[in-house]
């Protein structure tokens, strides 16, 4: 939603208390020095000084400012890899990013701190904020329009999707006369820093983090509101609630709402309509722009998506024409937009329109499919998916909570760092329920195009659904956002920017002192065994996995940062080990035997002061010694069993005993008597003859 | 048969399980061999009687101290219903070590029914006769007290031995050998 906005603390108002903040060792960001005029919503800019390599002799360095966010949102690494790389005339230099080291700072805040060293424009902001200036027609298009239509082509060549296209983040150089120069993207999530009406239809009912990394109708669009901006003197838009804007877009297309009150040279309008078009199909393309700049005709498309059906839809009390508004309005009203589903109201207004048969049927497909029961498809599941097929190409709508497909990284990473638990349970909500491949699958050419997405997202489920360390919601968390350092409290987030960094930080959060330190948490496992990917997943699958639950966290916690170690050569983390051999006991505890216990033991004891996990995982992850614990475990209570039995029967068998007795004794007696007769016998016999 | 028969392991082997014979399967107290129904012990008898009757024909005398002589033999066939019949044997046997010096003594003493009745006379060849006869009794009771004694202490012996091998266990394996719980 566009009114649903987050309230991402950037801790702005503390950083001109902190003093000087190096980044990298070079740049030494002045605290001091604020620059409002460079500040953007999410970002505060202030001057910079070189440290000139040696990181000690400081350099003045009029060329260059420093924006400092404190969201701790995850960085656009792509993106930043890309245009450290690019030298484009009219596109912002960015000079360095980099994590604040915090031992420079005084305050000691919970979050990342990053930073971006960016070329310095001498000419300021395009625009003066609160300007109402417009610019003519001629200087747009000769300043902006066709600058940046070839900046924006090379970065969407190298496949760079600006989504920060205002008048605010446009500047010029030393000259006033020069072309403008678009400003950096990287210093925020994408589109973060967009006001609703820059951002196109199928995004702008998202909240501004969820709106997504977005692709390249998306920048058209937002370019194309700057143009109308420029031309207008005022932000279109700007003066209207954002919730009544939308509506407004969904129902009379976003060129009317925006641009209709506007004045604007006829000559424009195409160009206007052609960028602001709704359907992102029907949006012009950069080449299409540069046409038009070469007064080549380019067609304009018929909103289709806006067509009007003959009658409107009731629904709480209002009278909406337009499927997108009818998904808007139930993501509002989730309770209510249950029971119109159910009701068939929907499909018969849908039916009404022969446009809208492929939405008929996946309505009347998903209402039937809910009522099946079973839980195939909850309630919840229903209304989500029946917003998608009102609403094809928007974003994915549950329960008030509105976010692109491609947003859904940043959002979780907002609501893990912000603490908003809720919200976390509604992405992970969706997570479960499939909806992302759901939304992939809702249009047949996205089907084919997203597999990969699709697959990711399949994945991502099966991680969610798993509990164990190394999964849940926080293995989604960090692999979806790769640039994400660890949110472990244990440590400082400057120690949690990379694997190995983190697995340093957690041996020296380790004191020897503490009885018993907590060695790893989910939130490690999970970050671990995101940037393991997919080894972790392959080693996990064949750990030799202890039958108690408390050791297999364990068990997992050791396999993970031992790939870790040996992967990225970490040093021995040998403050690390001792703080997790109480846990390594209870892995050795699980085995039956004493003896193999003791024997365990005495192998654990010299790895433990070594600090290197991998010998500790080749001595506890031993599949066959576990097997063959468990076999002779099994052989050991039969066998005691069967001890059992006879000794039972030992107890029992004293009747038989005396009859065995009996007969035995009768039989020997017998023969005793019977040799008795024969020495008898004969010694008679001898006596008699001698 | 020892635990890790077909896998190789380094534990201690387990102690091996009393030999069958010794523990056997829950007493067949109650369930003696099926004794052969009791019919007088009529072979005993009748074999008894044979040589009685025959020797009555070949000689008196002999046939008289037979007579005297054997009544220990035929109680004991009597009522000796056991398989094998070996309290029969046994008291038989030693009854007739008791009368053979008095047989020999009236074969090579001229055979005849005063000389027979002479040494009937003699309460000593009496002693000698019952003695024997009493001696196999007091055989077949010290025997059979005797095995079952020693039965006995092997069968705790055993008891004993199995005991301390299923506490080798728990203390290898833990309480969970028992196939109980440990606050069972």
């Amino acid at each position: 939603m566009a009114n649903q906005a987050e309230a991402v603390d950037t801790g702005s108002d503390d950083l001109d208390r902190r003093g000087d903040m190096i980044l990298n060792g070079r740049y030494k960001i002045v605290g001091a020095a604020p620059l409002p005029a460079f500040d953007t919503p999410t970002a505060r800019a202030f001057r910079v000084e070189d440290l000139d390599n040696s990181g000690v002799e400081p350099v003045f360095a009029p060329g260059l400012f420093a924006r400092v966010n404190e969201t701790g949102l995850p960085s656009r690494d792509w993106e930043i890899d890309v245009l450290r790389e690019l030298q484009l005339a009219h596109l912002m230099d960015l000079i360095d990013i980099g994590t604040i080291d915090r031992a420079t700072e005084t305050g000691a805040p919970d979050r990342a701190v990053r930073a971006v060293i960016l070329d310095y424009p001498l000419g300021g902001r395009l625009i003066a904020p609160g300007s109402t200036t417009a610019m003519p027609l001629q200087e747009v298009m000769e300043r902006v329009i066709a600058p940046l239509c070839t900046t924006l082509e090379t970065l969407h060549e190298s496949n760079v999707f600006h989504r920060a296209i205002h008048p605010d983040n446009l500047f010029v150089g030393a000259s006033p006369d020069e072309e403008v120069i678009l400003g950096e993207c990287v210093s925020c999530a994408a589109g973060h820093n967009l006001a609703p009406a820059f951002q196109p239809l199928e995004r702008a009912s998202a909240a501004p983090l969820g709106c997504g990394a977005g692709d390249r109708a998306a920048d058209v669009f937002s370019f194309g509101v700057t143009i109308a901006a420029l031309l207008a003197g005022k932000i279109p838009g700007a003066d209207v609630d954002p919730d009544v804007l939308l509506h407004a877009r969904m129902e009379r297309g976003s060129l009317t709402v925006l641009c209709g009150f506007l004045r604007f040279p006829r000559h424009i309008e195409r160009l206007l309509a052609g960028m602001l078009a709704d359907d992102p199909a029907d949006r012009w393309t950069l080449a299409q722009v540069k046409d038009w700049l070469d007064g080549r005709h380019v067609t304009v498309a018929a909103d289709r998506g806006l067509d009007k059906p003959v009658r409107s839809f009731p629904f709480v009390e209002q009278k909406i024409q337009n499927p997108i508004a009818i998904a808007e309005a139930f993501n509002r009203h989730w309770s209510e937009a249950v029971l119109e589903i159910q009701s068939g109201r929907l499909e018969k207004w849908l039916a009404a329109d022969r446009h809208r048969l492929l939405a008929t049927e996946s309505v009347i497909s998903l209402r039937e499919n809910n009522a099946s029961g079973g839980g195939k498809l909850t309630n919840d599941a229903l209304v989500s998916r029946v917003c998608m097929a009102l609403d094809p190409q928007g974003p994915i709508r549950f329960k008030g909570i509105t976010v692109a497909i491609d947003a859904i990284g940043v959002m979780l990473a907002f609501a893990f760092i912000e603490g908003r638990q809720e919200l976390a349970t509604s992405l992970a909500a969706i997570l479960d329920h499939g909806l992302p491949t759901a939304w992939i699958a809702s249009v047949s050419e996205r089907r084919k195009e997203m597999t990969g997405e699709s697959n990711d997202f399949i994945r991502l489920r099966q991680y969610l659904k798993n509990t164990k360390l190394g999964n849940g919601l926080e293995r989604c968390l960090y692999d979806m956002n790769p640039s994400l350092g660890c949110l472990c409290p244990l440590i400082d987030t400057t120690m949690s920017g990379d694997a190995a960094a983190l697995l340093t930080g957690l041996n020296e959060h380790c004191s020897p002192s503490d009885d018993e330190p907590p060695w790893t948490d989910r939130h490690v496992g999970a970050y671990l065994a995101a940037h393991m990917h997919p080894r972790s997943d392959a080693l996990l699958a064949s750990l030799a996995m202890p039958a108690n639950a408390q050791a297999s966290e364990t068990m997992i916690g050791v396999a993970l940062v031992s790939l870790a170690q040996d992967r990225l050569a970490v040093p021995l983390l040998p403050r690390l080990t001792r703080a997790a051999e109480p846990r390594l006991s209870e892995i050795i505890d699980t085995y039956n035997s004493e003896t193999r216990r003791k024997a365990l033991r005495a192998a654990l004891e010299p790895q433990l002061n070594k600090g290197d996990f991998t010998a500790l995982m080749k001595l506890l992850n031993d599949n066959e010694q576990q097997e063959q614990d468990r076999y002779d475990y099994y052989q050991a209570r039969d066998l005691h069993r069967r001890m059992d039995i006879q000794i039972t029967g030992l107890n029992s068998g004293q009747a038989a005993r005396r009859f065995k007795a009996a007969v035995l004794g009768r039989k020997i007696a017998a023969w005793i008597a019977f040799c008795g007769l024969v020495a008898v016998s004969f010694a008679m016999l001898v006596g008699l003859t001698t | 048969m020892k635990p890790t028969a077909s896998k190789p392991s380094t534990l201690p082997p387990a102690p091996d399980p009393p030999d069958a014979a010794d523990t056997a399967q829950p007493a067949p107290a109650s369930a003696p061999a099926p004794r052969r129904r009791s019919s007088g012990n009529a072979g005993g008898l009748l074999l008894i009687t044979s040589i009685v009757v025959v020797t009555a024909f070949l000689s008196f005398p002999t046939f008289i101290l037979l007579v005297c002589g054997l009544p220990p033999s035929l109680v004991a066939a009597l009522i000796d219903n056991r398989p094998g019949r070996h309290a029969t044997y046994c008291v038989l046997s030693a009854n007739l070590a008791g009368i053979v010096p008095a047989l020999t003594a009236l074969w090579f003493g001229g055979n005849s029914v005063a000389f027979a009745m002479m040494l009937l006379s003699d309460v000593y060849v009496w002693l000698e006769i019952y003695g024997t006869a009493a001696l196999g009794w007091a055989l077949i009771w010290l025997l059979v007290n005797g095995t079952e004694f020693s039965l006995e202490l092997r069968a705790r012996y055993r008891i004993g031995k199995l005991r301390a091998a299923q506490n080798a266990m728990v203390v290898e394996w833990g309480i969970g050998v028992e196939g109980r719980a440990a606050g069972d």
